[in-house]
């Protein structure tokens, strides 16, 4: 054993001595105006970030403007589909062979987790639930009830479902705006005829999907989306 | 449908990766913190220091859960801690302790050393100087690394190894 290697055990006998203390130790109360500052903190980190890359992206968004208006021009021209679909805080953009990246402008902005989450409140008694997904990032639960009818409901941070891509293969309907309250709503029906409505409510991303419901049906539903008390 | 695309994914994206290492550690973190500082006060403002400091080298960092994360975590966390001791006892950020003579260290001949030797000699080093020895010769990093990590001059580093490494050698008590 050389002199290195000895030190390097020597170190981490040490380290792991006290390792074993510190991890036995009882917890402090972590107060709840600590929390909020780190929470703060972490937000504000990603905002600076966000702010030194602002002139990069400056000249990168000239540059994809000249593009977008070139793309525009030979797609009118040629009768193809425009690359990119805009709702009010989010848009599609198409990659290709019909799938598109649904993109959400400024995702730092919004909080980092669930720290509030938002349930349908409409009486589903008759259906059953269950829990799909929960994690600080994205909740996913969906409805089955006996007349074969399924809702699935999604709650997202920002950043989550950003970037995400989508694929439109055979849609009934392609992606469109329609108003949900005071937000306008993408909305979609799957090849399968399965309703589907996302929208933004400036924190967070929320998808509803309803098997065996009506457009309407399901925008009530949507509407009913509420913050858990 | 958004969620099942979104349900593939899994590899977790730089914020993400920040609120699991906030949610995994800052209970272990403050516990460190108020174990070594003893008040509240103290203890919060090296836990939100240490964490900017961990958010500055996430890029060493792969799985958040991992031992090598909770070491780099831990000394990280002390490190800042006895930063702010030192402080508060107005004394120089100089890390070696001060019982050690130049002529202890002096140009001595590399022999080899017992375990045993190496064990008494780490109780000569401070608790910074352990955490830089720790980095360089357990997690194996860089120096470069270990001056980002611990926010200090990288040629500090080359000069508190090359005493360390005097240190822990030392034939004599």
């Amino acid at each position: 054993m050389t002199n290195d290697e000895k030190i390097a055990a020597a170190l981490k006998s040490d380290y792991l001595s006290e390792l074993s203390v510190f991890e036995a130790l009882p917890d402090c109360k972590i107060s709840h105006s600590f929390e909020r500052r780190m929470q703060k903190l972490i937000q504000s980190y990603f905002k600076e970030k966000n702010k030194d890359s602002i002139m990069n992206r400056r000249r990168i968004k000239i540059r994809l403007l000249i593009a977008a208006i070139i793309a525009a021009t030979v797609a009118l021209g040629t009768g193809s589909a425009v690359l990119l679909q805009y709702w009010d805080t989010f848009k599609l953009k198409n990659v290709g062979n019909n799938e598109y990246r649904f993109l959400v402008d400024d995702p730092n902005s919004a909080p980092l987790q669930l720290t509030e989450k938002y349930m349908i409140t409409t009486d589903l008694s008759e259906y059953k639930k269950e829990i799909i997904n929960d994690s600080e990032f994205y909740y996913w639960e969906v409805y089955t009830c006996e007349e074969d009818k399924t809702i699935w409901f999604s709650q997202f941070t920002k950043n989550y479902a950003n970037s995400t891509q989508i694929g439109f293969d055979n849609v009934q309907v392609f992606p469109e705006k329609t108003p949900l309250g005071k937000y306008t709503a993408m909305y979609y029906v799957s090849a399968d005829g399965t309703q589907n409505l996302i929208w933004d409510n400036g924190d967070y991303i929320f998808e509803l999907s309803a098997d065996g419901l009506s457009k309407e049906e399901t925008k009530t539903l949507a509407l009913s989306v509420r913050n858990e008390e | 449908m958004l969620s099942a695309y979104i349900s593939m994914v899994d590899t977790p994206t730089e914020k993400e990766l920040i609120a699991q290492l906030y949610n995994a550690y800052k209970q272990f973190m403050y516990n460190i913190s108020m174990s070594l500082l003893g008040n509240k006060e103290d203890a919060e403002d090296a836990v939100q220091d240490s964490f900017v400091r961990i958010i500055k080298n996430l890029d060493k960092i792969q799985n958040p859960y991992s031992r090598k994360t909770k070491s780099y975590i831990t000394v990280i966390t002390k490190n800042i801690c006895f930063d702010r001791i030192k402080k508060q006892q107005n004394m120089q950020k100089v890390c070696l302790d001060e019982t050690i003579s130049e002529d202890d260290l002096a140009q001595q001949a590399e022999v080899d050393i017992t375990y045993e030797r190496i064990i008494k000699n780490m109780k000569l080093l401070s608790p910074q100087l352990k955490n830089i020895a720790f980095l360089y010769y357990v997690q194996q990093l860089p120096t470069d690394d270990i001056a980002e990590m611990l926010d200090i001059e990288p040629n500090t580093v080359h000069v508190y190894l090359s005493r360390i490494r005097k240190t822990l050698l030392m034939q004599k008590d």
